[in-house]
């Protein structure tokens, strides 16, 4: 995975593109400048941390539709809204649907770089935090239906007593579930098999 | 006038052809005598309708005409006897005039006529049949003092006022009570609905009775007879017939034995009665007296109708001078030569001038100098073509000057012509009209306010983005400065960049400047490319809502044209919000709205805004033009029919036409040089 971050800044208004680039540049962004969120959206996007700088009011595809398209696409990415004018509703909108931060026009330079890293911090982290549920989620594929089911009990805090109880088995037969499910999510602990039940939303009822 | 009981026409037996009912036989000849007065210079005073009859003219047109004009010819010597009569004092007696035209022979008798000091006045004509001759009285000296009766009757109402009508036809029923030596006598008058009132009433001395006080109660068959236009002649009470019983007893309660009745024709109808009574004696009433009777009654009759007339006559005077004064205007009644001769009472208060100082002046001193050229002009064609209009002002007596809006037209009236009319107030119109208008241009800066309030934040957003890059630009470079590693080149780009956003928000500040001031409109060299740049960053946040793109197609080296930079300006801006709306209700995803400049033809420039919005239906099309009418919710409707006239003030037109495939091209034209720029 490459290491360094892009942004990608979206604005209709070509100065203004063209001066957020400098700027950004001049931080040692590596900048990718789209003048509608259709350009943005027809252009290859590569696994790396990244940050999307979007202009709020623009003609076509708006900010707030790009925003939604992504969030439906599955795509999750850090976003800094430029917009002209206080426009509360759009930006508390723009905010619950996930966005980083939200910047009026003129807006002063550090508080844009600011912006800007903290949108691409949030992105790695988030890139990190995927990655590894990708993986937990391959792990957990790998399970039989029987290890699954003993592995929802025990991340519930079940002892093997009552896992046993519950699936009709021996004690002794539930030792041996649970022992392969530890063994193939690759989990060091009990408690490392919780926090990767709760990754993948794998959760038993303990009633 | 010698007076005297004359028992000549009473003689028993002289005429006893009376029918029992005393009805009238219309074949005994019985009728009523013609009389013609005429004046000194013989010209008609007065005739009768018995004179009517035998001139077949409207009583009126006898008046001031001589008797041969009127009469049939050949009344030839008629002229030189009236002559010799009014000369010599002399009258002369049934000359036969033998009218061709005429279907009876007629018998003249010409009565000459002193005023109160003797001197002689005019003659009175009495025409009459031959028949009705050989029933007069006997001797000459009857025949005179009878004749002389009758023109003393006549006399008295000739130039009587119409308010000494009722005591001279008192005075005249007291000579026939005298002359026919009766015991009393009444005239009634028939009022409209029927019901008759006792006029006038004479008794011989001695005598006294109960006055009736409802006569058609108490003579109700009398009264019906009469009214049916027959006389009644009853010597005895037992010829009353059985249906008379309550005539009769009112007639035997008061005494009297013997009672003749006549209708007195008023306004051509029966409205009245005379009648004669005798107490001391049962009588015969003979047809002399009869025709006496007949004589008196036309004469009274005409009388009536003249005094009903004039009183009909004031009543309308007062009504015409209540309405007058009761107008709110000032009325007029001018003269050819524009003098004032009549007006109202409201003028007198208004002006604050009286009735002296208002009396004869020429209507022009009651109108503000400056407009006196205007209402010559009008009192002119008000005289040329009957009617004219003119606003003005009246200028008042303490200096005020109101204004007024003044209508006449001529009239003509008796053969001279006036000019006659009115002149309303309008101040308050004036004032009202002021207030709107005032209004009106209070409200096109509120509308033109809050439409920039709207884009203002249009403004705001396009000013945004030139200070945003500036902003960035400035930061930029300082950060390049700050590490040390400066492109010369590149700093170059970025400064230049600064430089260009600066001078665009200058650009769009100065545009907001112009299209908030409240300028009058003035006709200034303007480039019609530039017209619509100017509007273009004002439009692009319309746009942005509307998922408009603006497209802008301006022809090179378009000829200079003239106008009104903001309300053009306005105009294309109207054209493109509602290009911009009808995109958006045509739901579409993304339109295209082009401006357009071109050189229509050499002289005229059109600009043209394309819209892609829905189809439009034929009535929205045929009437968009048309003021408050519009498709838009909450729209007033009237953006175009103000574009209109906006620009049809330039001289240019304002059109719509339909694209082929969807949507409206606005046209605007304006007249250009006819070259392009040099």
């Amino acid at each position: 995975m490459s290491a360094d971050p892009v942004v990608f800044v979206v604005d209709d208004d070509a100065s203004v593109r063209r001066s957020l680039a400098r700027l950004l540049r001049s931080a040692g962004f590596e900048v990718e400048a789209f003048a509608s969120a259709e350009d943005f959206l027809s252009a290859p996007h590569p696994e790396r941390p990244s940050c999307l700088v979007l202009d709020l009011h623009m003609p076509g595809i708006g900010g707030l539709d790009l925003q939604h398209r992504l969030a439906a696409a599955g795509l999750d990415p850090a976003i800094v809204f430029l917009t002209g004018h206080g426009t509360v509703p759009s930006s508390v909108r723009a905010m619950k649907a996930g966005a980083v931060d939200f910047i009026q026009k003129p807006f002063d330079g550090p508080d844009l770089l600011a912006a800007v890293g903290r949108a691409v911090d949030r992105d790695r982290g988030a890139r990190v935090e995927r990655r590894e549920r990708e993986q937990v989620r391959v792990r957990f594929d790998v399970l039989t239906p029987r290890e699954r089911q003993v592995m929802a009990l025990v991340v519930a805090g079940l002892p093997n007593k009552l896992v046993a109880d519950r699936l009709g088995t021996s004690e002794k037969t539930i030792k041996v579930h649970r022992g392969r499910v530890m063994a193939k999510m690759g989990a060091a602990s009990l408690a490392d098999l919780v926090r990767m039940g709760e990754k993948i939303g794998v959760r038993g009822d303990a009633g | 006038m010698q007076t005297g009981r004359s028992i000549m026409l009473d003689s028993p037996g002289v005429n006893d052809t009376y029918q029992p009912g005393g009805r009238a036989d219309p074949a005994r000849g019985v009728r009523p005598l013609a009389v013609c007065e005429l004046d000194r210079g013989l010209c008609c005073l007065r005739v009768n309708e018995a004179m009517a009859a035998i001139t077949r003219q409207p009583l009126a047109d006898h008046l001031g005409r001589r008797p041969q004009e009127i009469l049939p010819p050949p009344a030839g010597p008629l002229d030189s006897l009236c002559s010799q009569v009014l000369a010599s004092g002399e009258a002369i007696i049934d000359v036969d005039l033998r009218i061709a035209a005429h279907d009876d022979r007629l018998l003249v008798t010409i009565v000459p006529r002193r005023d109160d000091d003797g001197r002689p006045a005019g003659v009175t004509l009495l025409f009459r049949s031959p028949t009705q001759r050989d029933r007069l009285g006997r001797t000459l000296e009857d025949r005179l003092r009878f004749e002389a009766l009758l023109s003393e009757l006549a006399r008295g109402f000739v130039g009587s006022r119409f308010d000494e009508i009722d005591a001279q036809i008192r005075q005249g029923l007291e000579r026939i009570v005298e002359f026919f030596a009766a015991d009393g006598g009444q005239v009634y008058e028939f009022r409209e609905d029927g019901s008759a009132r006792l006029l006038s009433h004479a008794l011989a001395p001695g005598f006294e009775f109960d006055l009736p006080e409802v006569p058609d109660v108490e003579f109700p068959w009398i009264a019906a007879e009469v009214l049916r236009g027959n006389e009644i002649r009853i010597s005895h009470l037992d010829e009353l017939p059985p249906e008379a019983g309550r005539d009769r007893l009112s007639i035997a309660s008061r005494g009297v034995r013997s009672v003749v009745v006549c209708p007195i024709v008023v306004d051509r109808r029966i409205g009245g009665a005379i009648a004669l009574n005798s107490a001391r004696r049962e009588r015969h009433w003979p047809d002399e007296l009869v025709d006496a009777l007949r004589f008196a009654g036309d004469m009274f009759g005409a009388a009536i109708t003249r005094r009903r007339a004039e009183e009909r006559l004031a009543r309308e005077k007062q009504l015409v001078e209540a309405i007058l004064d009761s107008l709110p205007g000032l009325f007029f009644m001018l003269d050819e030569n524009g003098r004032m001769v009549r007006w109202n009472r409201n003028r007198e208060v208004v002006t604050g001038y009286s009735a002296e100082e208002l009396r004869g002046r020429h209507f022009l001193e009651g109108i503000a100098p400056e407009y006196e050229k205007g209402a010559a002009e009008a009192f002119a064609r008000g005289f040329a073509d009957g009617g004219a209009q003119l606003e003005h002002e009246v200028p008042t007596k303490d200096g005020r000057r109101i204004p007024h809006l003044a209508t006449g037209r001529r009239v003509m009236l008796a053969g001279k012509a006036y000019a006659l009319g009115m002149a309303i107030d309008i101040s308050a119109l004036r004032a009202a009209e002021d207030h709107i208008r005032r209004q009106q241009a209070e409200l096109a800066h509120v509308a033109r306010v809050s439409a920039m309030g709207e884009l203002v934040a249009a403004i705001a957003h396009e000013l945004n983005q030139p200070l945003t890059a500036i902003r960035t630009n400035a930061q930029a470079t300082r950060r390049m400065l700050a590490t040390g590693e400066v492109d010369a080149a590149e700093l170059d780009e970025a400064l230049e960049d600064i430089n260009a956003d600066a001078a665009r928000a200058g650009e769009i500040i100065r545009r907001l400047r112009e299209l908030l001031r409240k300028g009058h409109p003035e006709k200034l060299p303007l480039d019609a490319n530039e017209l619509v740049r100017s509007i273009e960053p004002l439009t692009s946040l319309d746009a942005r809502h509307n998922n408009v793109s603006l497209v802008v197609d301006l022809a090179p080296d378009l000829p200079a044209t003239a106008g009104d930079r903001i309300q053009l300006q306005q105009v294309m801006l109207n054209l493109v919000r509602n290009g911009c709306d009808a995109m958006r209700d045509g739901a579409r995803p993304r339109g295209r709205l082009v401006l357009r400049t071109a050189l229509a033809r050499p002289g005229t420039l059109e600009i043209t805004v394309e819209d892609a919005g829905p189809p439009l239906s034929d009535e929205a099309f045929a009437r968009m033009f048309q003021p408050f009418y519009t498709t838009k919710p909450g729209g007033l409707g009237v953006g175009l029919s103000i574009s209109r006239s906006i620009v049809e003030a330039h001289g240019g037109l304002l059109w719509a036409s339909r694209n082929p495939e969807r949507g409206l091209t606005m046209h605007l034209t304006l007249p250009c040089e006819a070259s392009g720029p040099q």
